[in-house]
């Protein structure tokens, strides 16, 4: 597919945007804040990799490679027009668990999404990049300009912030019912 | 899903959506495709091969078939002189063997300079050259090689005189030893010398 696409086979770009989009848009929309900064992050990200495909050494996952290319747009993007987020010098090694009970469990990707959509700026990303990306502490550090500190502190308030909103949707419920 | 174990939240949320897929509105891929650049066409690598062979070829031709036919004087020349400095180091090797007032003097190995005409030749034959100058013998009627038990081993009557003026005699059947060279002129005289022939 890749081939078809450098031979500029419009329909095998069509395709290959097709196949990956929508698990690219499930990333953006974690990055983003609002849907219609995901859209614009999407967008961005497939013009750059259309952009580096004769680059692409077909030696690792090509959707991984993608992957990568999606965070740091995202990254720039969420740097580039979003207000400066607060650092935070507290780091707390706290154990943030939930039990995952019924109404948890029901929870919807969209749901889940908005819960990490609507964390601030700077714990989203953080957030983003280790749990999901797998960077390390350092690394997240060295490409937010923050310190490991930081980033450390961002993940944990991140972490806190996710748990009382699944707290919070548990004690809804009940209360609804 | 046991809903009685607890789980970390960063657990809970990737196991959720690590895979999850959102269609993106249509517009996105509307804008995408208008900027995908234009790829260069990529040569096969059938075409890289082909193009090698066909320089190889051309140059081959040009290497062998042309060139060498029609080689350059000055190509010759220095292949000539190449020959003339292997063939110079072996004279001097020699000479050192022979009295430093003599005028004869031995060559090992064939001159290119005196048979310019098959350098094939001087590749080939390991012959050994014996020369004599034509000034200083220049009625030369007879040489004569004659070994250590008076046997007259090589007889050249009449030799002749070559374009460097030299008399070159091919003394290649000689068995390596010391001769009596007896040179025998038109005006009746008389040269001899022993000589180590190596």
């Amino acid at each position: 597919m890749i081939e078809s696409c450098l031979r500029n086979d419009k329909a095998a770009q069509k395709l290959l945007y097709d196949r990956f989009a929508p698990k690219m848009y499930a990333v953006c929309l974690r990055y983003a804040s609002k849907r219609v900064e995901a859209d614009d992050i999407l967008q961005e990200s497939f013009i750059k990799i259309f952009h580096h495909l004769p680059h692409f050494r077909f030696d690792g996952s090509f959707e991984g490679w993608i992957r990568k290319i999606v965070a740091r747009v995202a990254i720039d993007h969420i740097q580039k027009y979003a207000s400066r987020w607060e650092e935070l010098d507290e780091y707390t090694s706290e154990d943030y668990s939930i039990v995952p009970d019924e109404a948890i469990s029901n929870l919807s990707v969209q749901e889940l999404q908005s819960m990490i959509q609507e964390l601030p700026e700077g714990k989203r990303m953080v957030f983003n990049l280790y749990a999901f990306e797998g960077y390390s502490h350092k690394e997240i550090a060295e490409m937010l300009g923050i310190s490991v500190m930081t980033s450390k502190a961002q993940y944990s308030k991140a972490k806190k912030m996710l748990q009382d909103k699944l707290l919070n949707v548990n004690k809804m419920r009940y209360e609804y019912k | 899903m046991n809903t009685n174990d607890s789980i970390d939240v960063t657990s809970f949320f990737t196991d959720k959506l690590n895979h999850a897929s959102v269609e993106p509105p249509a517009s996105i891929w509307e804008n995408v495709k208008n900027e995908i650049p234009t790829y260069p066409k990529k040569i096969g690598n059938w075409y890289i091969y082909l193009s090698a062979i066909m320089v190889i070829a051309v140059f081959t031709w040009f290497g062998i078939v042309k060139t060498k036919p029609n080689q350059p004087i000055i190509a010759k020349q220095i292949q000539q002189k190449t020959g003339t400095v292997d063939f110079s180091r072996k004279v001097i090797n020699h000479v050192s063997n022979v009295s430093t007032n003599s005028t004869v003097m031995y060559q090992k190995k064939n001159n290119p300079t005196m048979f310019p005409s098959s350098i094939k030749k001087q590749e080939k034959v390991e012959t050994s050259l014996y020369q004599l100058e034509a000034s200083v013998y220049p009625s030369l009627a007879k040489v004569e090689f004659i070994d250590s038990t008076n046997t007259t081993i090589k007889s050249v009557s009449n030799p002749v005189v070559n374009e460097f003026g030299y008399y070159v005699i091919d003394i290649s059947s000689l068995k390596h030893g010391k001769y009596t060279i007896h040179i025998l002129c038109k005006d009746g005289k008389k040269y001899s010398k022993q000589e180590n022939l190596r």
